[in-house]
């Protein structure tokens, strides 16, 4: 669970920063990707929705439903990051 | 046979003396072992925090070069460059605060656990200094004893 959601972070990031990056190109050559995916990662998993999505998860919801809530929060943990 | 039986309880006498010193000289070597390992972890720790201020001004650095840029049209695609615009500039502080953030928390993090390792390496050394001196003292209490049995084993051998 832990590493599907890091990747799916990871991925959500990736596409983001590129984006941003071509805008802010400084200041993406300093911002640690790394540390940027574990802080969206940290701020999903910590979040109530993501523990009731899990929850629910559990009690027989598709996997593709935990996916698609996990990318919702990751894309909105991004915009609170990078607008 | 006598003093066969005298020099039997005098080894086993001083085996006990005998072992001190060297557990002394045991112990000052940890201690200066500890000494060693508590100041390569103070520049350990120097380095680090110096590693997350040169972070810091390398973020202001970026933030300032990409502001110089974008007003001087020289980022985004030829043709369409990237405006200074509030949404620019907002998006910018975010990414800018929110990395300076991460930055004092892995700090906070960083001497957090170095104060740890310094506190559990002055308690080893606290301990250590603790049972020098147990040993140190049960040396001198000792020594008066070894004597007198150096003596009476002397004095029986001379009797023999």
């Amino acid at each position: 669970m832990e590493t599907d959601l890091r990747e799916l972070v990871a991925g959500a990031v990736g596409r983001r920063f590129d984006e941003w990056s071509a805008e802010h190109p400084a200041l993406a050559g300093v911002i640690d990707r790394v540390r940027l995916t574990e802080q969206v990662a940290a701020s999903v998993r910590d979040s109530p929705e993501f523990r009731r999505a899990v929850e629910a998860y559990r009690h027989g919801r598709g996997e593709l439903d935990l996916a698609g809530r996990a990318a919702e929060l990751a894309s909105a943990a991004l915009r609170a990051i990078l607008g | 046979m006598r003093s066969a039986l005298c020099s039997l309880l005098l080894a086993a006498a001083l085996a006990g003396c005998s072992a001190s010193p060297a557990a002394v000289d045991l112990i000052a070597a940890a201690r200066a072992g500890l000494a060693q390992a508590r100041r390569a972890e103070a520049q350990r720790q120097a380095l680090e925090a110096r590693g997350l201020e040169a972070q810091a001004a390398a973020l202001d650095a970026a933030f300032d070069a990409d502001v110089r840029a974008v007003a001087a049209g020289q980022v985004g695609p030829a043709g369409d460059p990237t405006a200074l615009s509030p949404e620019w500039v907002i998006s910018a502080r975010r990414a800018y605060a929110t990395t300076l953030r991460a930055l004092a928390q892995q700090q906070l993090r960083d001497q957090a656990a170095g104060a740890e390792r310094l506190d559990n390496l002055a308690a080893a050394d606290e301990a250590l200094e603790m049972a020098g001196d147990l040993l140190v003292r049960q040396l001198q209490l000792a020594e008066p004893v070894r004597r007198r049995l150096m003596d009476i084993h002397g004095r029986w051998i001379d009797g023999d």
